[in-house]
């Protein structure tokens, strides 16, 4: 818990069945931070990713927002807190076109409560060619994008509508190094506008690069806090594989 | 060149089908073109078609309903039962099956979108279970209403322009579900269903209450042609109208549904109920026998089919 934090995660469990997914996990986030959640697969990572982002409540715990306590029944009810999600899997519906997917969820209408395609075709059309000014042909089935373009499509509705909190759940892991340079670069200029950014990520080294603090999972449990300017790719991969951090003798803690 | 730049993209194949078919029924057969002959082919399809238009919609949501032949038997029995002789009793007639069709669609969409069941496996569940309500409640005999008013009758019987009103009604719903899919949220979330249910959700479409929504839609859209075998026939052996699934299913996957959800429109299966009307039409001018007609029918859809996956898989 910390004061003036956006989002805290306090004491936060999930259990599937018999398997604890998540064992009390506190985490929170401040605006204009980036906070990395490294681990393992199966470290719990994306459960409370999918938690945080509505998709299922935890069975214990609370998420604080602003300080205050709320409850998440669907993912609408985290948007309705501007909390956005950017998922490995990207959530499109890929029958549709950008401009659906966009706005899926919160479609603009017209006056007599239609669907305002025309508008939600323009803003669109801005919003993605904010991201990639070659991105212009949005009007056909994400089936037939590429994936940067897929991948710009989560992105940008992701932080069109009044974002505070974005979760970005391994957003460079399909993409090429140019791409992921960009994702770099918004990454950057999102924190600079105040906006706190959960980054979930493989990759240690842009982690290092990226985050202000990286926080560990194991096996449902926090196993460790780091600043990213203090440390480097060995204590990190350490941390990760054991949930210890080392000794300068080399010694576990 | 976007999809948008072309009207083309309106054009799905099932379109073309048709205007050739038309062209080729009118040079084989003169008879085809009689003003008496088309009102017989737009009517032919009036039933099957206001079950598949209903169907289309829970399909492009990505599920099945095959609950849709016994609610259409339900519904013709019901207002048989009711006896619509007079003003209240018609009205009453129309109104209850269609709302029992939409507790049946609840039903459906509770198991399918809440419960998570399958949706072939619960649908034929609620199937079978509203052919047996049925069934018991008339003891298995034939059911008639005696004097049924001239409004209940009109419904299928009387005509404008030469044409019987269950068209107008028929069209009128294509025209009403074109406009709420293609140009209303509910519309969309229903794509958005078929797409990626997932993602769907995830982006906050209300995913329960959107799929029950079609099922209710499908429901009450199946008693509607219920209610008009009623108005068409008087009497009836419930035994007798069994099935209307089948013919609405294949109407719906020649008119281009994708059977994965996601696509289709209620227009095209629309044209496919037409395409099928017109074969059969012509077949029985042509005097070719019931099984002759059935074998083409099977041919056509199987290619329909095979065309579509073969689309598909280009794109």
């Amino acid at each position: 818990m910390t004061d003036g934090a956006l989002v805290d995660l306090v004491g936060i469990t999930k259990q599937f069945g018999g398997v604890r997914a998540l064992k009390g996990v506190d985490l929170s986030v401040r605006s204009g931070e980036v906070v990395a959640l490294v681990g393992h697969n199966g470290a719990g990572k994306s459960v409370l990713v999918q938690i945080l982002s509505g998709v299922f409540p935890p069975s214990s715990g609370e998420i604080r927002v602003g300080g205050k306590p709320v409850a998440f029944t669907s993912p609408s009810d985290a948007r309705l807190y501007a909390i956005e999600t950017i998922y490995q899997t990207l959530a499109l519906a890929d029958n549709l076109d950008a401009p659906a997917n966009f706005f899926l969820g919160r479609e603009l209408r017209t006056r007599f409560g239609f669907l305002d395609k025309k508008k939600m075709a323009e803003e669109a059309k801005k919003a993605l060619a904010d991201l990639n000014p070659n991105f212009t042909d949005i009007e056909r089935p994400v089936r037939q994008m590429s994936g940067g373009q897929r991948q710009a499509i989560a992105i940008a509705r992701a932080i069109h509508f009044q974002v505070q909190l974005l979760i970005m759940d391994e957003p460079t892991a399909a993409l090429g190094p140019h791409e992921t340079a960009q994702v770099a670069e918004l990454i950057k200029r999102l924190r600079a506008q105040g906006i706190g950014i959960l980054l979930i990520s493989h990759d240690v080294r842009d982690v290092l690069r990226l985050a202000d603090r990286i926080v560990v999972l194991k096996n449902g449990e926090v196993v460790g806090a780091l600043t990213a300017r203090d440390t480097n790719e060995d204590e990190v991969v350490d941390m990760i594989i054991r949930g210890r951090k080392l000794d300068a003798d080399g010694a576990v803690k | 060149m976007t999809a948008a730049s072309t009207p083309w993209r309106f054009v799905t194949p099932i379109w073309p089908v048709l205007a050739v078919l038309v062209i080729g029924a009118a040079l084989l057969s003169g008879p085809f073109l009689s003003p008496a002959n088309i009102a017989a082919v737009l009517q032919q399809g009036v039933i099957t078609g206001i079950v598949a238009l209903g169907m289309t919609i829970v399909l492009i949501g990505g599920q099945f309903d095959l609950s849709t032949g016994a609610t259409v038997m339900m519904a013709a029995v019901l207002a048989l039962l009711l006896n619509p002789a007079d003003g209240t009793s018609t009205v009453l007639a129309i109104l209850l099956p269609v709302a029992l069709g939409g507790v049946i669609g609840l039903v459906n969409g509770l198991a399918v979108y809440r419960a998570g069941a399958n949706s072939i496996v619960a649908t034929i569940g609620m199937q079978f279970l509203v052919i047996g309500a049925v069934l018991a409640l008339v003891s298995g005999q034939h059911v008639r209403a005696d004097n049924m008013s001239e409004m209940f009758v009109s419904l299928s019987r009387a005509r404008f322009l030469g044409i019987p009103y269950s068209v107008y009604i028929f069209l009128g719903l294509v025209v009403a579900l074109s406009i709420i899919m293609s140009n209303t949220v509910f519309g969309r979330h229903v794509y958005a269903l078929g797409g990626d249910i997932e993602a769907a959700r995830r982006a906050g479409v209300k995913v329960v209450r959107t799929g029950i929504a079609t099922y209710m839609i499908s429901g009450m859209l199946a008693a509607l042609a219920g209610v008009l075998i009623a108005s068409l026939v008087g009497n009836l052996d419930p035994t007798a109208i069994r099935g209307y699934e089948f013919p609405a299913l294949t109407a719906v996957v020649l008119g281009g549904t994708s059977l994965t959800g996601g696509v289709g429109r209620p227009a095209d299966t629309a044209a496919a109920i037409w395409v099928i009307a017109v074969i059969t039409n012509v077949m029985t001018i042509l005097n070719y026998q019931y099984p002759v007609q059935l074998l083409v029918q099977g041919v056509v859809l199987t290619a329909a089919v095979a065309f579509y996956s073969w689309q598909r898989a280009r794109s």
